[in-house]
């Protein structure tokens, strides 16, 4: 584990985070060339596994131990809830434009290509299904078409098309595209899509591209509707929304040091409104989810106030685990010196 | 023995510091988003120039060079400030190469002024894009331009053009022969706007005269301003900020330079004090400059919220030094130490144990000063990690010195104590240490939690790992008896123990801290890992222990590697340049850092062999 956690860290300059917890961290077996190196999620079971099997050893059930023995459960504890953490919990953000409201989190990582008709009705297809050559069907207005995908690039750069192609469509006549390295910021990545449509006329098949935060997106005409198509982050909704008002930075005076950020918002549960202050330190926790000021934006004039969104079940775990460990070396120290008393005592 | 005692607390009372001749020193100012006496000013900007918080030759402190240079600039542009850190930038300002590597102001802008266009270039270049000496010119640029600036900050405020003409003096009611700021003129405006365009007399000649006089007063003022201030292209951040003014503080030249209806009396009366001050120091009447610098601070005083004690008190711990004095305390209970063991001498070692805690007392003062001054908890930056890490390492040794009562503990303490301070001061030299916190550091409650629990935890393990070096040590002297070594054996387990739990902790909070406010309790953070990693070694070293599969010389060998990594933790991932705990990138520690770990390697392999080669012979 010491190993592991070294070389995650090392390596963390030159990877990025996002990476080298996917590497080292969030995976079973880490391979150096050809030796096999047991990685965090293994370890981490094993050793929950051997504090398991630990408590069945009759020598520690002793009254004597007990402080010891209450340390390693909660160390036990802080194991199970990073487990019940990385299986169930889920993290995303929410970027807000002052004056508007939000009601889906986005994926960091994950992206998705989403079909918008004219009504903003929205449909749309996971990374999962973004790969080379698989096909997806898109049903309107009881017609359909097919988009087969020819490559998901996760980065890229566009670069400017020199020999023309016959079969591209859109913006994807006038460029295209290069793999690139992933940047060490998992989130700086400019993934992109490339995919075909087939089956709706001469005009509109062809091949397309589509890059994520591009500012124009494709749009193709199909049964009388004009469908935007546009790559994203995976989008969730949530059970209810949230307004920005107005996002405040405040400085250090006279510098450009900030000494907090903040985000006043309006909760909206469908028929009750609340007003909440989120800032640095202070998050809004709502049902299951939680909002932290994470980042903002300037842009035109207006301010764009990014939260944090999490849903995690195992969040109580380090408070319950850390309170136990409490306890159980207070009850060591406590046993421990109380032994000594009566040592103590009995020689006299 | 109480002679001795009393004499080292005299001597330690006793500094040897400067005193500020012209009470300037507690003139509050805004710099760097907060409030600071000119004292603090004073020596930032000195070492910012000259890399050292006094001036050498002549000696003088900070704020006495500041406000000479800011009433006499002519005489201080001669006096050799500047540090020039190569001999490249020597020659691309045509100067001379000379020991030591201090030049004037004249000279130096003189070379500027010659490659004008370079500079301004460099200037705007980005600082990772320049070379070394490019960097180094482009600071020298920026701190001719700032030091030009600050000693501009008063011109307005002396009193430099004398009025003759009878009509105007009897029109503002000055004796003839009266000397006049920019601050008055700017109040006398309107008047002698008005007395050009109504005056009217039977001679020609005479209204020509005081037209004349007026338009003379208006262009030696225009001019003033435009080369004292317009002209000036870093008088916005270099200006004294010393008006309190909404939302931000501003300079005497700003203030006038806006519409005068705007300012308020209470402004208009402390550039007044300000404009007599300076009239004092050029006629050198030490007692009127004191009597109006107490009126400036009872004035700025009853101005909204600045607190002129707290100022105060921060000029008050400039000068007390007490990190150094408390070096000093520790290096010489470390040498008297030494000679209570050669000459076997309890006393001696309890004139060591004394001196060591008024050593610690002085660290402890200059800590509390600190937090007092800035209304927060002691750790905000690697810098002030480094002071209190200092601070708790010594404590620790000193209780443990309780127990032991035979001068180990006060080896630790001077050991842990000189050390920590040595590095400290390394860090000082890199600005001024009181700094504002960024936002997500600005959480009084877990940077007295999470963070001082985290800083008692890296102390403890250095304790531990020195205490380590010491059983090395001890081992290889073999004089000890077994009953000995097997304490000091037990010890290092309990000193282990008391760093683990401390570290533990330290990290668990930080975890619920970052959950709180990130909301993830962990993050794989390099920071978090290296906390992780100290833990990590400590439960791996005392399991072996308690379990025996190793004796206490190998636990001795955990123990010193332990310091590894407590320096990759503490120093060391601040090098990778990623993560949340992005504070104190520092380029130079890295070869610092590499040699410590280096030698603690050697030791510790090197001396574990030496020990076992030594106990196979003498069991031969």
């Amino acid at each position: 584990m010491i190993v592991i956690v070294f070389l995650g860290t090392i390596y963390q300059g030159d990877l990025g985070l996002h990476m080298t917890q996917k590497i080292y961290f969030s995976s079973w077996v880490h391979w150096i060339y050809f030796i096999p190196l047991p990685a965090g999620r293994l370890l981490m079971v094993v050793m929950f596994i051997n504090l398991c099997a630990l408590s069945l050893r009759k020598s520690l059930w002793q009254y004597k131990k007990s402080g010891i023995l209450i340390v390693h459960f909660g160390a036990l504890l802080l194991l199970f809830g990073g487990g019940v953490t990385a299986y169930f919990s889920y993290e995303g953000r929410m970027t807000i434009k002052e004056g508007n409201s939000s009601n889906y989190i986005e994926d960091y990582f994950t992206k998705e290509l989403a079909i918008i008709s004219s009504d903003s009705t929205s449909t749309a297809f996971s990374e999962d299904q973004l790969f080379s050559s698989n096909t997806l069907t898109f049903n309107h207005n009881s017609s359909s078409f097919d988009i087969q995908i020819l490559s998901f690039l996760v980065n890229s750069k566009p670069i400017k098309r020199l020999e023309g192609c016959q079969e591209c469509k859109g913006k994807f006549q006038s460029y295209q595209l290069v793999e690139l390295k992933h940047q060490k910021e998992f989130e700086q990545n400019n993934s992109a899509v490339i995919f075909e449509i087939k089956g709706i006329d001469d005009v509109t098949d062809g091949v397309y591209a589509s890059m994520i935060f591009e500012n124009e997106n494709n749009s193709i005409d199909f049964s009388g509707d004009q469908l935007k198509i546009i790559l994203r982050p995976k989008r969730t909704l949530i059970p209810f929304s949230i307004k920005l008002v107005d996002f405040k930075e405040v400085l250090h005076p006279g510098t450009d040091i900030a000494k907090s950020y903040s985000s006043d918002v309006i909760l909206n549960t469908g028929e009750l409104n609340r007003d909440v202050v989120i800032s640095m330190n202070e998050p809004l926790r709502h049902r299951d989810y939680t909002f932290f000021q994470a980042a903002f934006n300037r842009a035109d004039n207006t301010e764009y106030s990014t939260l944090a969104v999490v849903k995690n079940y195992g969040r109580l775990f380090p408070y319950i685990s850390s309170i136990v460990m409490c306890i159980g070396l207070l009850l060591h120290l406590i046993i421990t010196f109380l032994s000594r008393l009566s040592r103590k005592k009995a020689k006299q | 023995m109480k002679k001795i005692i009393s004499i080292i607390v005299l001597l330690a009372l006793q500094g040897t510091s400067l005193g500020s001749n012209y009470f300037f020193e507690n003139i509050p100012i805004q710099d760097a988003g907060r409030i600071k006496p000119m004292d603090t000013y004073a020596e930032k900007t000195l070492l910012s120039i000259y890399e050292k918080r006094a001036l050498k030759d002549p000696t003088k402190k900070a704020v006495d060079w500041l406000i000479e240079s800011i009433v006499n600039p002519q005489k201080s542009y001669s006096i050799n400030v500047f540090k020039i850190k190569s001999r490249e930038v020597a020659d691309a300002l045509d100067l001379e190469w000379r020991d030591p590597h201090y030049y004037s102001y004249s000279e130096i802008s003189g070379g500027i002024n010659r490659n004008i266009d370079y500079f301004l270039k460099l200037y705007i270049i980005k600082d990772d894009q320049k070379t070394v000496i490019e960097k180094q010119l482009s600071n020298l640029f920026s701190n001719i331009g700032s030091f030009k600036s600050i000693t501009n900050s008063f011109t307005c405020l002396e009193k430099t053009i004398k009025v003759y003409h009878p009509e105007i003096l009897k029109q503002l009611d000055l004796d003839s022969g009266a000397e006049i700021s920019y601050l008055s003129y700017v109040y006398y405006k309107s008047t002698l706007d008005d007395m050009a365009e109504n005056f009217s007399t039977s001679s020609k000649l005479y209204k020509k005269s005081l037209e004349d006089s007026l338009s003379l007063i208006n262009n030696y003022f225009d001019e003033l301003k435009t080369t004292k201030f317009m002209g000036d292209p870093f008088y916005k951040t270099y200006n004294l900020k010393i008006i309190p003014s909404t939302p931000v503080w501003i300079s005497p030249w700003e203030l006038l330079n806006g519409d005068i209806a705007n300012i308020t009396g209470d402004q208009k009366e402390l550039l007044m004090i300000l404009e007599s001050y300076i009239r004092d120091f050029k006629n050198k009447d030490i007692e009127a400059m004191e009597s109006s610098s107490a009126n400036y601070l009872d004035k700025i005083s009853m101005m909204g919220d600045i607190d002129i004690q707290n100022i105060k008190r921060e000029t008050a711990y400039n000068e007390s030094d007490s990190f150094y004095y408390s070096l000093v305390m520790y290096i010489l209970s470390f040498l008297l130490l030494g000679i209570s063991w050669i000459t076997n001498s309890n006393i001696i070692k309890k004139v060591a144990y004394t001196v060591l805690v008024v050593g610690l007392l002085y660290h402890g003062y200059g800590l509390l000063n600190r937090m007092i001054i800035m209304q927060r908890p002691p750790v905000t930056t690697l810098y002030e990690s480094i002071v209190f890490v200092g601070f708790i390492g010594v404590l620790f040794s000193i209780i443990f010195e309780r127990f032991r009562k035979d001068g180990v503990g006060i080896l630790l303490a001077a050991v842990v104590g000189s050390c920590l301070h040595f590095v400290g001061f390394g860090y000082e030299d890199d600005g001024e240490t009181l700094g504002v916190l960024v936002a997500v550091l600005n959480s009084n409650f877990w940077l007295a939690t999470h963070v001082t629990t985290i800083a008692i935890g890296y102390g403890a393990t250095a304790v531990a790992s020195v205490m380590g070096h010491v059983y090395y040590i001890v081992r290889l002297a073999n004089t000890s008896s077994k009953k000995y070594l097997r304490d000091l054996g037990g010890n290092m387990v309990a000193l282990n123990l008391v760093a683990l739990f401390f570290m533990l902790f330290g990290t668990i909070l930080g975890g619920i801290w970052a959950d709180q406010s990130w909301g993830r309790f962990w993050g794989w953070d390099p920071k978090e890992n290296a906390a992780l990693l100290i833990v990590m070694w400590q439960v791996l070293i005392i399991h072996l222990r308690i379990s025996g599969l190793i004796k206490p010389l190998e636990f001795a060998f955990g123990m010193i590697i332990s310091n590894i990594f407590l320096a990759f933790g503490w120093f060391g991932v601040n090098l990778l340049g990623v993560g949340l705990h992005s504070y104190g990138f520092t380029d130079s520690i890295a070869m610092n850092l590499a040699l410590f770990i280096l030698f603690e390697l050697w030791f510790a392999i090197s001396i574990y062999f030496l020990i076992k080669d030594t106990d196979a012979s003498r069991n031969n």
